[in-house]
């Protein structure tokens, strides 16, 4: 029996090698997690960059969390963000900022979950706790651990940097 | 008149820690706000996000000079967030600290009642249940206390009112031993009084 010849092998490798991965060269590796989150564009949630945006239907409020790494659970959320920035603006209420280590948005039951050094915030004061329970929706805080709140003072005159006012949802 | 002054200073105290922070803290009031700086802390944090505000479980209110302990603190800001339309705080509430009166006398204070509330729309501070009110002067020594059922306080008129229900309101003022010329009477002067409102 003829043997076939190894440069005979080799060429049918590569030849192999060319169909499975096309002409095209060397496939790029998958983006970074934080920089391709889910671009679904689910009911009143967006997402873009390194941004959720979250806001009532009805205009009664509005959500925005911005953080250097988020992670998605799912297609949908929930949504890990750490660090975290964010504010809230209920109608004709002056915006509230926020920031922790942590947290986590599940936009489903519009709620989010800060933990590790929170801070609260806004124009006369300014407030600190190890966690906050929010409901997005009723606007109201379901949880906290231990809090101080500072009024008056110059700290509560202190503010997150305000590139988190820049864009509208 | 001297017990007079006093009383009047006390419910000064009384008044300025109902509404959560103190008149204490005039020296460096928040821009715009009834009150000067304060901060409260306390295990537990609810309500709106913007207010009103519900602290619980070992709630310390702090201003320069004067601490407030209580049970619960509930605190509704104004719509800007900056200031107060009322406070409540209710449940062992405590009051200590250092009360700098108008014409600069100094008074170590501590008080006691059941329920406190500030409310700016009626521009007063009311104390109720079991009112319970110390305060020495810093430089003489002299002690003022009253015991009373209610206590209220009109910010703008600088008037109070003490209340007892029947009973008459209990206050007992004490002037300390004074160096006394030789051969003279020396002692403690005391006074007491059971008024009504």
């Amino acid at each position: 029996m003829k043997r076939f010849p190894t440069a005979n092998w080799l060429a049918l490798l590569a030849l192999a090698l060319v169909v499975a991965y096309g002409c095209g060269g060397r496939p790029k590796p998958p983006p970074a997690e934080e920089e391709t989150p889910p671009s679904s564009a689910v009911g009143e949630m967006q997402m873009g960059g390194s941004v959720i945006r979250v806001a009532d239907p009805e205009g009664k409020w509005r959500f925005e969390a911005r953080s250097e790494h988020i992670e998605a659970e799912g297609m949908d959320g929930p949504y890990r963000l750490q660090p975290a920035k964010c504010w809230y603006q209920a109608e004709d209420r002056p915006r509230v900022f926020m920031q922790a280590d942590s947290a986590r948005l599940d936009k489903a039951a519009k709620r989010v979950l800060l933990t590790g050094n929170v801070r609260v915030s806004h124009a006369a004061w300014s407030l600190v706790t190890e966690r906050l329970d929010y409901d997005l929706a009723q606007g109201k805080v379901l949880g906290s651990g231990r809090t101080k709140l500072s009024y008056g003072g110059q700290e509560a005159e202190r503010l997150p940097p305000s590139d988190s006012e820049v864009e509208e949802p | 008149m001297r017990q007079k002054a006093a009383l009047c200073a006390l419910a000064v105290v009384v008044c300025s820690v109902t509404a959560g922070s103190a008149r204490a803290a005039q020296a460096t009031p928040a821009r715009g706000s009834t009150f000067g700086r304060f901060t409260v802390e306390a295990k537990s944090w609810g309500g709106d996000i913007q207010g009103p505000w519900e602290f619980s479980k070992d709630v310390k209110v702090t201003s320069s000079d004067l601490t407030m302990t209580c049970d619960r603190l509930k605190a509704w800001p104004t719509k800007d967030g900056r200031d107060w339309e009322r406070v409540e705080a209710t449940g062992n509430i405590a009051i200590s600290g250092r009360y700098v009166a108008a014409d600069k006398t100094g008074w170590q204070v501590t008080g006691k009642a059941d329920s406190a509330s500030y409310d700016a729309k009626a521009g007063q501070g009311v104390l109720k249940g079991s009112v319970q009110f110390k305060a020495v002067n810093s430089v003489t020594g002299a002690t003022i206390s009253a015991v009373a059922d209610k206590l209220t306080y009109d910010v703008k008129t600088r008037q109070f009112q003490f209340e007892r229900g029947e009973r008459p309101v209990r206050v007992e003022w004490e002037q300390p031993e004074q160096a006394q010329p030789e051969g003279a009477a020396g002692g403690q002067q005391t006074g007491k009084s059971d008024t009504g409102k």
